[in-house]
């Protein structure tokens, strides 16, 4: 690993990896060039899916909080928690969004073991 | 006028013990720039998890938040959203950047950007426009300042000397501690801030209302639109792309990239996320602290309604010495904000623009000194704004995240996109934060969206229609990115 630069060659316009470590390209073969690429390249099938489900995990979380899926909740009662139902209704989604993150980072740490 | 000397006691000797072990943590470091601004990659999860909170327990969330739920109700439920999700792309970018930040030792965000687009220009347009950002940002804090110090003070300390007095000590701190004064300084704050949310925020509705049912009950008779989220308080639209523009530029913000270099794993970066959202939880008794207002302060009471909090602390007249305590806490969270980001802004500004541009060959004592002055130019700058600006606190970090999201493709492009070129960056970058500019400043912003998404749209569009029409840059050179950004380090 190269240390963290004090100064020096900052500024030069060559790429601060040259001449360091270099990571080797990804095989050529699947190499998509200058295609959008949204996963690692050689990722596994399963790892796309999990990346997937949970970008749309927390897409729903997202778009239960804002117009129009938040409409449903938008009222006064009932109240829970002494909390009007529209409050409620944010905090449940703070509640699922939390536990979304702690699964994720437990399989996470699950498959770094691997 | 001994209640005020009592509260100006409390918070002197407040500042004094946050000044001092601001200087304490900074003074056992030598310094060069890196080290200065990154710490050297060894901060833990504790201290990363109050650095964060430190960015949300900010004077908004303290005095914002519950301004809006006293002045507009329902639309303040944004503050929670937003700050229970602004973490969540962070985990597209942070370990993306800090696998690049290891490898390739960068300090600072436009660094990477820079790097990546082949365009020191670039790097000084980004600092350029973050720089305005980080401004408005202290501006907030600053405000926060004054109004805390005014109210609890009865008008004795008024507000430009209350905000000057925080402006001061932020500036001390920062220029003898260094980030990890920052971080030690707002482990304390963090600490404080929370068990004041709670015992404020369970106590005050109690108090008023006899409960928080009772006072959510009597609210809905009294103003039946107060508790739901639409027109009158807040359109849909308006509501929706607050929520949407906080969460796309929250992990944006230079900062947060900064934060990244200093983080001591990927593993802490990604415990700090999931984590976040238990601020959100914290935020929601402060929201009640604003409830408890409506039917107790009248709205025309107040210069505006940012000072609900402290006025309401003045109404249940709090002995002195609580109300000093008090003061101090909420001036806690206004400075844990303003340090981190008066840091990150002089940074950026040395790192990304002096030395890109002005004196590439500066040596790491100079940098130093071109930061502290950057940090007494800024928070200037800052307090000019805090004291003849007329805007809200929300009104302020809303404006704020306009600019900065308008960075969003640029790193989007770098990690995921090889084809973007540099003239599409710039184009697009420029294109969008005019675009948020003219309709921040000069034109009402079309059905109410807010204008950060409408920079944004039209960014993206530039960025990938400008980039097809120039010629690539060299295959090898923008393929790293992406794989070094896919390659975890350790």
């Amino acid at each position: 690993l190269p240390p963290v630069a004090e100064g020096g060659d900052k500024d030069s316009l060559v790429p601060r990896s040259m001449g360091k470590e270099r990571l080797k390209l990804a095989d050529p073969q699947r190499d998509p060039g200058y295609g959008l690429q949204l996963f690692r390249t050689g990722s596994t099938p399963e790892g796309k899916k999990r990346q997937v489900f949970w970008f749309l995990y927390f897409t729903v979380v997202f778009l239960a909080q804002v117009w129009p899926l938040y409409m449903v909740a938008n009222r006064v009662q009932p109240m829970v928690l002494s909390m009007p139902f529209s409050m409620f209704w944010v905090v449940l989604w703070i509640v699922i969004n939390f536990a979304g993150l702690v699964i994720l980072m437990g399989q996470e740490k699950g498959g770094d073991k691997k | 006028v001994t209640g005020a000397a009592t509260v100006i006691i409390v918070v002197a000797i407040y500042l004094g013990v946050i000044t001092v072990t601001g200087i304490l943590a900074g003074l056992r470091r030598e310094f060069s720039i890196s080290e200065y601004v990154a710490a050297s990659g060894s901060l833990n999860l504790f201290v990363m998890y109050f650095l964060m909170g430190g960015a949300i327990f900010s004077a908004f969330a303290f005095l914002g938040g519950p301004g809006w739920a006293f002045s507009r109700g329902a639309a303040s439920f944004y503050i929670l959203a937003y700050c229970a999700m602004g973490l969540l792309p962070w985990y597209i970018w942070g370990p993306r950047a800090y696998r690049l930040g290891k490898r390739r030792g960068y300090v600072t965000q436009a660094e990477l950007l820079s790097d990546r687009f082949e365009s020191p220009l670039l790097s000084a347009i980004i600092a350029i426009v973050s720089v305005l950002a980080f401004i408005q940002y202290i501006a907030l804090q600053l405000k926060g300042m004054g109004y805390v110090m005014e109210v609890t003070t009865g008008g004795v300390v008024p507000f430009w000397l209350g905000a000057l007095m925080a402006y001061m000590v932020v500036m001390v701190y920062v220029f003898l501690g260094g980030v990890r004064g920052v971080g030690w300084t707002n482990v304390l704050q963090g600490l404080f801030m929370l068990i004041l949310a709670w015992v404020l925020g369970l106590y005050l509705p109690y108090r008023f209302h006899g409960g928080i049912g009772p006072m959510f009950e009597k609210i809905a008779a009294f103003d039946p639109t107060h508790l739901v989220v639409g027109p009158p308080q807040m359109g849909w639209a308006a509501y929706s792309t607050a929520i949407l523009v906080s969460v796309l530029g929250f992990a944006v913000w230079p900062h947060l990239f900064m934060k990244s270099y200093t983080t001591a794993s990927e593993r802490v970066l990604k415990q700090t996320i999931t984590f976040y959202p238990t601020f959100a939880i914290f935020m929601v008794p402060v929201l009640f602290i604003g409830f408890a207002g409506i039917g107790v302060v009248e709205p025309s009471a107040l210069g505006a309604p940012d000072q609900i909090l402290p006025t309401m602390l003045m109404q249940i007249q709090l002995s002195p010495w609580l109300l000093g305590i008090l003061a101090a806490g909420t001036l806690a969270a206004a400075m844990s904000s303003a340090d981190a980001i008066t840091h990150g802004a002089a940074s950026v500004y040395t790192m990304d623009f002096h030395r890109k541009l002005i004196n590439p060959k500066m040596s790491d004592r100079q940098s130093v000194v071109v930061t502290r002055i950057a940090v007494v130019i800024f928070c200037g700058a800052a307090y000019y704004i805090a004291i003849f600006g007329a805007q809200s606190l929300v009104g302020l970090l809303l404006g704020a995240y306009g600019s900065i999201v308008q960075l969003l493709p640029l790193v989007a492009a770098t990690f995921f996109w090889p084809r973007a070129t540099k003239a599409g960056a710039i184009a697009g970058f420029c294109a969008g934060v005019l675009v948020n500019y003219y309709f921040q400043l000069v034109a009402p912003t079309p059905l109410e969206i807010h204008p950060g998404i409408w920079g944004l749209l039209v960014n993206t569009a530039v960025l990938v229609a400008v980039s097809y029409v120039t010629p690539p840059h060299n295959l090898e050179h923008v393929r790293r990115f992406v794989d070094e950004a896919n390659e975890p380090v350790e």
